[in-house]
């Protein structure tokens, strides 16, 4: 090994990179752009886009005071109501949860009115996912709702006498006793039913979309930068200058170690600035563990740029190698849901995705971030990412080989 | 300096240099000379250690280049027929980088690098990048950044390669020197007056073997010692041509090739005479006299079998 020798390769490779200030754009600015992009667009993550929505179902069965109650709800800035006549099965409800489609969900029964009407207490089931900062908001605003709804209710059986008629216990008004009682049951029983903690680990824990559109993007582009630069291999092949390092020095492990170096610090650099940018733009807290944080960077890091070089030994044409760039720039982003969270993608595309690196590295951004996990917890990915970052860079260096004699 | 003995080196099963044999000595400036496809830089390669041999030995300044390619790499340069250079980075630090490479650092690669631009008339556009170089200036620079580190033995894989006249002697000018001072140079082109001009020695080579070895003069000789002498001359007195011929040196008898008499003789220059007073005998005129003395570039002609503008 020879370290000057090293050094030599990964000066000028840098130097050349900085030498084109179009690098700018793709190391830097685009990652920012669709950071703050596709941010805004999923900022909650529920599909509907801009704002989280309740939906009511059964409104026909209502009674005028339930109707009253989801219109003013339907004035809250945090989120929209669609209020549906139509019945609703549960099954549905969790459909909407788990899709992301809806952050709650109320099915008024059918019997609503009548029940109000004989005196019973009619029911109404409430659908949230308790992990989601949306949903959280909409069960506060029902629950706040539901209890002006009973307050109002006992105050109108306490002053109206033929409330009172249909009901022994009130048969004189303001009994302090009646008051309690009613005040205990209220005139709905409301069933919650929550969402989310049951598969708890599988679910999305990350509240805005920017707490996954910032580390993904500075993922993406990273790993994109280092396969669209394995042009540069094979153009060094073509004009030469590769037989000129060649000529100048022996050691095939020291030209692999010396374009592998080039990449990995030009990755840790651009990965850190995005990081870094992020943090202070958007506030994004990357959780409680740097030594985590630091583990999951430079393995990526490390893997993207044994990619690179691995791509530019395989590829035969700088055409070849740019096209081959984009199919794996683009696809193992899409594919390791850095584009989407992997948790909106069936089962079996979640367990490929966290096959791969760029799964493997966004699963513990997830993990940090929204769990606030540590090395320990985050331990197997960061193995994954480790085993694709020696895999690929002993592939790069085996081919390395046929270029010396 | 440099010996190659029963060189042999194969694509696949296309054979690329057959069995190709020459000396350098130190000191040396030794053209290879051949058309394109010819195996030069395949045997360039050879010799620099870029690519395995498949057969016969090559020594280049007392090391083999398949037992020791590192003895052999410190003692090289190189200069490869591509402009093998950084075009995004400036001459100096094309310069610099390459002299990295050597173990250079410091005011000694510094030095090195002012006088190497300063040999290459580079000095003013030291900070340009190569890209805005002129197709002459890079090749310059290229030359330059096989020098870096003070070599034995310098190959150059036509260095002249789509530059201007002008552009062509200044480097023409620059390898002489570098050849006064010590320099054993391996030199390939296609460009038969370079060989001619510029080198001791030349190898020609054609189809990955050596058609021909030599200084000029003995290049010339292997093609013999004949002049060619063509003329128009009436039909009917071409037997009589015939049975004369002989005494004034021809060698063969004389041929009739498109319309003109073809008359192959040891010394064109004692055998005219002899012709003309032949002519003036029979009242004949003579037409259309050409005489042709042996060059290298009917022998490269006749050994390439090839036509020179093919080749550039
Ligand atoms: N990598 C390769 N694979 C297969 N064939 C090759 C390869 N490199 C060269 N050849 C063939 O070997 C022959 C010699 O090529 P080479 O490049 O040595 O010729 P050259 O004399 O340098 O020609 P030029 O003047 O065009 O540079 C040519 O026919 C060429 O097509
Ligand atoms: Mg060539």
């Amino acid at each position: 090994m020879n370290p000057r020798f090293i050094g030599a390769i990964v000066a000028m490779r840098l130097r050349r990179i900085a030498a084109d200030r179009g690098n700018v754009i793709w190391l830097l600015v685009m990652p920012l752009v669709f950071t703050f992009m596709m941010g805004e667009l999923m900022g909650d993550w529920s599909a509907s886009g801009a704002k989280p929505t309740l939906v009511v179902y059964g409104m026909r069965g209502a009674d005028p005071a339930f109707s009253a109650m989801v219109d003013r709800l339907g004035t809250s800035d945090d989120f929209r109501v669609v209020a549906r006549d139509t019945t609703a099965a549960p099954a549905r409800a969790r459909r909407l949860l788990e899709g992301k489609y809806v952050s709650g969900a109320l099915i008024i029964a059918e019997d609503y009115a009548d029940s109000v009407a004989a005196g019973q207490r009619p029911r109404v089931q409430f659908f949230y996912d308790s992990d989601r900062r949306s949903s959280q908001g909409v069960r506060r605003a029902v629950d706040r709702e539901l209890a002006r709804l009973a307050t109002r209710t006992a105050a109108e059986r306490l002053v109206d006498p033929a409330a009172a008629d249909s009901d022994p216990a009130l048969a004189s008004a303001f009994d302090d006793s009646a008051y309690a009682r009613l005040y205990e049951e209220p005139r709905v029983r409301l069933e919650t039913e929550v969402r989310g903690r049951s598969r708890g680990a599988d679910l999305l824990v990350l509240d805005d979309a920017r707490e996954h559109s910032a580390p993904s993007y500075t993922l993406m582009f990273i790993l994109m930068f280092m396969l669209m630069s394995a042009k540069d291999l094979v153009l060094e092949r073509q004009n030469r200058t590769l037989d000129r390092l060649r000529i100048a020095h022996p050691s095939t492990g020291d030209l692999v170690l010396g374009f592998f170096l080039s990449g990995f610090v030009l990755g840790l650099v651009q990965g850190g600035l995005l990081l870094l940018i992020n943090s202070l733009w958007t506030g994004i807290d990357y959780g409680d563990s740097p030594a985590a944080l630091v583990l999951v960077m430079v393995l990526f890091v490390a893997m993207s740029s044994a990619a690179g070089l691995l791509l530019g030994t395989l590829a035969t044409s700088g055409g070849q190698a740019d096209g081959l760039g984009m199919v794996f720039g683009l696809g193992l982003p899409a594919l390791g849901g850095l584009w989407w969270p992997l948790e909106v993608t069936p089962e079996f595309m979640q367990e490929f995705g966290r096959a791969l690196p760029t799964g493997q590295a966004i699963t513990v951004f997830h993990d940090l971030i929204g769990r606030g996990h540590g090395v320990a917890e985050v331990a197997p990915m960061l193995w994954g990412l480790g085993f694709w970052a020696v895999l690929l860079l002993v592939l790069a260096a085996l081919r390395f080989r046929r270029y010396s004699v | 300096m440099i010996s190659v003995q029963d060189l042999v080196k194969k694509y696949g099963s296309f054979v690329a240099v057959d069995h190709l044999s020459f000396e350098v000595e130190r000191g040396e400036l030794f053209g290879l000379l051949g058309p394109n496809g010819a195996g030069k830089t395949t045997t360039i390669s050879v010799l620099s250690t870029l690519l395995p041999a498949d057969g016969g030995t090559v020594v280049v300044a007392g090391c083999d280049v398949g037992r020791d390619p590192g003895g052999v790499r410190r003692r090289i340069g190189m200069v490869p027929q591509e402009i093998a250079l950084y075009e995004d980075l400036s001459a100096r630090d094309n310069l610099r980088f390459w002299g990295q490479l050597y173990g250079l650092s410091g005011s000694s690669l510094h030095t090195r690098v002012d006088e190497l631009l300063e040999a290459v008339e580079l000095t003013e556009h030291g900070r340009q990048r190569v890209s805005r170089f002129s197709g002459g200036m890079k090749r310059r620079l290229n030359l330059a950044a096989g020098l870096m580190h003070g070599p034995e033995v310098l190959f150059l894989d036509e260095p002249t390669v789509g530059i201007d006249a002008q552009a062509r002697s200044k480097i023409l000018d620059l390898i002489r020197r570098l050849n006064d001072d010590g320099l054993t140079v391996l030199y390939t082109t296609h460009y038969l007056e370079e060989a001619e001009q510029l080198c001791d020695r030349i190898g020609v080579i054609d189809q990955g073997r050596l058609a021909a070895l030599g200084d000029k003069d003995e290049l010339i000789r292997q093609i013999g010692d004949e002049d060619t002498i063509r003329f128009v001359l009436p039909p009917e007195a071409f037997d009589d041509l015939v049975a004369a011929a002989a005494a004034w040196g021809a060698i063969g008898d004389p041929e009739i090739r498109r319309g003109r008499v073809v008359l192959r003789v040891v010394d064109g220059g004692r055998a005219l005479p002899q012709l003309q007073a032949w002519l003036e005998a029979r009242d004949l005129p003579l037409a259309h006299l050409e005489i042709e003395r042996p060059n290298l570039e009917n022998l490269y002609l006749n050994l390439t079998g090839r036509a020179l503008r093919e080749t550039t």
